[in-house]
């Protein structure tokens, strides 16, 4: 018999602590580290078949020279780091969240088979490429180039697919199946982006290694680099495509972006100018007046694109907020008719896990608290160290805290719903209060205290459960004065 | 039931996926493992530079890439046959589960390492001692995916080795399987080893001593494991179904074994009886691997195996296919004249 049963509708699963830092950094980590990488990879690709054509037409003497050097770091770097940084996120996010990745391969393993099929050529090609590459003609280079560089954006196609439904389902919802999902508004502007994106970044990284070819001229390397920056030009249309994205995304989202979370408005400004940055200098100093850049300047605009490129799936990640997969599982695991059904039962009733450090709380309502922080609240905060609840609540009064966890979702919308009843409410308030205390050795439990219970219920219920962009339940008629 | 369609026709598909992608998976990852371990051993004997040291070396990078690429596959469906199991093993093994990533790294790299032209001019036990390393990163890897198979099949232990916080799941079976595994990927690399160098007498009768010493150690692990079998296990192995794999497994065995013992009369005819009877018996041996856990699971729920999608997967799956033949074929071809 498995834990929670496979049938159930709420899987429980153990739930790890990463000390002071919430779980959305750790995967963001690895996440930018990889989408940094895989998009190097990418706009790798295409580089290449533009310097091997460059070549090949005898366009560009010391195209082939670069290619063979530039092919041999893309391996090193994206067949190696790249390539298990991609295991590792799938490994990282079942940490962070097992059921939200069950979810996306429930309902697309096909689509990531597709992409396993594409990764499979991907690294056919390159690797005839580079074990055969320099004893072929340039026609066979060529093909074994094009067929690396289109295999690897397919997969980048498959997988911005699958990505882009986390925020914007749309058909999915309504029962259109994978391809109403995976065919997502947002699918488009966010796969021409990343293209776009993926260039930039192969070009600067190109000119990084140009700099490191120290046999050649500096007017060959800057001829080189010239070549290079054309794959700059196309960030020109970074900020229609970003227009068309945010004009796609929900109302909500939008909102957060454009000033509604400042936090997020900081991080759409580190994007955008970073970009704006590099996309200026590309038009100005290389395209325009097609001057040298040494490999520190080099350097540091792939360093600025890293800061662009995170700052991005910082956006991307945020914007989805209260959801993981938006309209139809929230951030914490819970989808919403869970929600409904949790608020009348409870939400670590059924939990099978203990607590590691039960000992440590001196009531029974605390430990509640414990459970429901662990399975509620820990994906996206600590107690302590990082978007600490006792920094976010420390200073509440009990009403305060009592109302605005029962509200939570109208406290702020890019909360999820309080997803159990009167008695949890009160028992992770009472968690908090006492963490910000110091957690003393004494306690009073307020389990039997009926008033307040009361009193969270009816917040509860004015909530409703909805998230928090949607209508507030209306509220209930006034009672008909009594007839004289 | 029959596996593999006792749950249902769609859970048969993707049981067949499973077992054929990991099949192949299977095969490169034994040539990394015993390549990496061999390059060590040749090392410390300060003769590394033979031919079949120097196949290894050049060859290794390429096949751990491989290795990595083929491991998607079943990695992605063994998620959508056994979710649940899978899922509480990697949060119970926690950061010790996920050490696998940068272990793999650091082996990648090593490998790279051995193959410059820096570590060429090297003394040997220097070259010994980053082989070593590869070696035991992916000795790491193998014990790792080990415990978190048999943490799957255990959901009585989860909630006490959550509460003690542990990151490390013993038990007795572990030793035994972890060894068959070991010893069954030295012929498998052997054999792939035996084909790129058919025409080198000399590496094929070292070869040889390499798979015939795999295929005795997987004799003593497997019966030690099957030993060591709780009933509940034992059971679907013991029924119709699982002699009759079992007996494949025996079979491709036998003829792998009679293919290396006929290797130095007709290396070639020898080497295709070894590799046939290799690809009965890890297909054969993932089945059996795998009765235990289907039959303690449940069919693939039907919201999931309704998902779309398979059609076009298995349009890529064989044009691309296609695809990387043609483009082999086409270098090789212009290679060889």
């Amino acid at each position: 018999m498995i834990l929670g049963s496979l049938a159930a509708a709420l899987p429980f699963y153990p739930v790890n602590d990463f000390g002071p830092a919430m779980k959305g950094m750790v995967i963001g980590g690895l996440g930018i580290f990889h989408v940094f990488l895989a998009q190097f990879a990418i706009g790798g690709g295409l580089l290449l078949c533009y310097f091997q054509w460059l070549g090949q037409t005898g366009r560009e003497p010391h195209a082939r020279r670069f290619l063979d050097g530039y092919f041999k770091i893309l391996v090193l770097i994206s067949f190696v780091i790249g390539a298990l940084t991609g295991v590792g996120m799938w490994f990282t996010t079942i940490q962070v969240s097992a059921r939200t990745i069950g979810v996306m391969v429930d309902e697309f393993h096909w689509i990531w088979a597709i992409e396993w099929t594409f990764f499979c050529l991907e690294v056919a090609a390159g690797y005839t490429f580079l074990r055969w590459g320099d004893r072929l003609p340039d026609r066979i280079r060529l093909r074994l180039l094009i067929a690396y560089a289109f295999a690897a954006w397919m997969s980048l196609f498959w997988i911005n697919g699958i990505l882009a439904w986390q925020l914007t389902p749309g058909g999915w919802l309504d029962g259109g199946g994978v391809w109403a999902g995976f065919f997502n508004p947002s699918f488009w502007p966010s796969l021409l982006y990343r293209t776009v994106v993926a260039m930039a970044l192969a070009a600067l990284a190109a000119a990084i290694v140009i700099n490191t070819m120290g046999d050649l001229a500096r007017e060959d390397k800057r001829r080189l680099i010239v070549r290079a920056a054309h794959f700059l030009a196309p960030m020109a249309l970074m900020a229609p495509l970003g227009l068309w994205y945010l004009a796609v995304i929900p109302a909500d989202s939008r909102s957060w972006l454009l000033g509604g979370s400042i936090a997020m408005t900081m991080f759409v400004g580190i994007a955008a100018g970073a970009s704006l940055l590099i996309g200026g200098y590309a038009a100005v100093g290389l395209l325009m007046q097609r001057l040298y850049i040494n490999g520190a300047t080099a350097t540091l605009l792939l360093a600025l694109a890293f800061g662009a490129t995170g700052a991005g799936e910082f956006v991307r990640e945020g914007a989805r907020k209260p959801f993981t997969v938006r309209g139809y599982l929230y951030s914490n695991s819970l989808t919403p008719d869970e929600v409904a059904t949790l608020r009348r039962t409870g939400s670590v009733v059924d939990d099978p896990y203990p607590l590691r450090d039960a000992a440590r709380y001196p009531t029974a309502q605390l430990q509640t608290g414990a459970k429901v922080y662990r399975l509620q609240c820990s994906v996206c905060h600590t107690m302590h160290g990082a978007n600490a609840l006792t920094d976010l609540a420390g200073t509440w009064t009990d009403a305060q805290l009592r109302m605005n966890i029962a509200e939570l979702q109208h406290t702020k919308p890019f909360m999820p719903p309080f997803a159990g009843d009167a008695a949890e409410v009160e028992a992770i308030a009472q968690l908090i209060r006492w963490e910000t205390a110091g957690a003393p050795r004494r306690w009073p439990d307020t389990t039997g205290d009926a008033a307040t219970l009361r009193q969270i219920a009816a917040w509860l219920d004015e909530a409703g459960t909805a998230p928090g962009g949607a209508p507030r339940p209306a509220p209930a008629a006034p009672a008909a004065p009594e007839a004289p | 039931m029959t596996f593999p369609f006792g749950h249902g026709t769609t859970t048969g598909i993707y049981l067949i996926l499973y077992v054929v992608t990991l099949a192949l998976h299977v095969v490169l990852l034994s040539y990394v493992l015993v390549g990496a371990g061999w390059l060590a051993v040749a090392g410390l004997r300060g003769r590394d530079d033979d031919p079949v040291s120097r196949t290894f070396r050049d060859w290794l990078p390429f096949a751990l890439g491989a290795a990595i690429t083929a491991g998607v596959a079943p990695l992605l469906f063994v998620q959508v046959l056994y979710q649940q199991r899978f899922y509480t093993a990697n949060l119970l093994l926690s950061h010790r589960w996920m050490a696998v990533v940068p272990a793999l790294i650091v082996g990648f790299y090593a490998l790279y390492l051995g193959k410059t032209a820096r570590a060429a001019a090297w003394p040997a036990r220097r070259r010994a001692a980053v082989a070593s390393l590869a070696a035991l990163c992916f000795v790491f890897v193998a014990w790792s995916w080990t415990e978190n198979h048999l943490l799957a099949l255990r959901p009585e232990v989860w909630t006490s080795m959550y509460a003690a916080g542990r990151m490390v799941h013993l038990e007795a079976m572990q030793a035994p399987r972890l060894l068959l595994w070991l010893a069954l990927a030295a012929p498998v690399a052997a054999t792939v080893a035996g084909w790129q160098l058919a025409g080198d007498a000399a590496a094929l009768r070292r070869l040889r001593v390499v798979a015939l010493a795999g295929q005795v150690g997987a004799l003593g692990a497997g019966a030690w494991l099957l030993a060591l079998l709780p009933a509940a296990w034992r059971a679907p192995v013991e029924a119709t179904e699982g002699v009759v794999w079992l007996a494949l497994v025996v079979a491709g065995q036998l003829a792998a074994t009679a293919g290396w013992l006929w290797a130095p009369r007709a290396p070639r005819r020898a080497l295709a009886l070894a590799s046939a009877g290799l690809v009965v018996a890890i297909l054969a041996g993932a089945v059996v691997r795998e009765l235990i856990r289907w039959h303690a699971s449940s069919p693939v729920p039907a919201r999931v195996a309704a998902a779309g999608g398979m059609p076009v997967f298995l349009f890529f799956f064989v044009g691309n296919a296609v695809v990387i033949t043609l483009l082999i074929r086409g270098a090789r071809r212009h290679l060889t004249g």
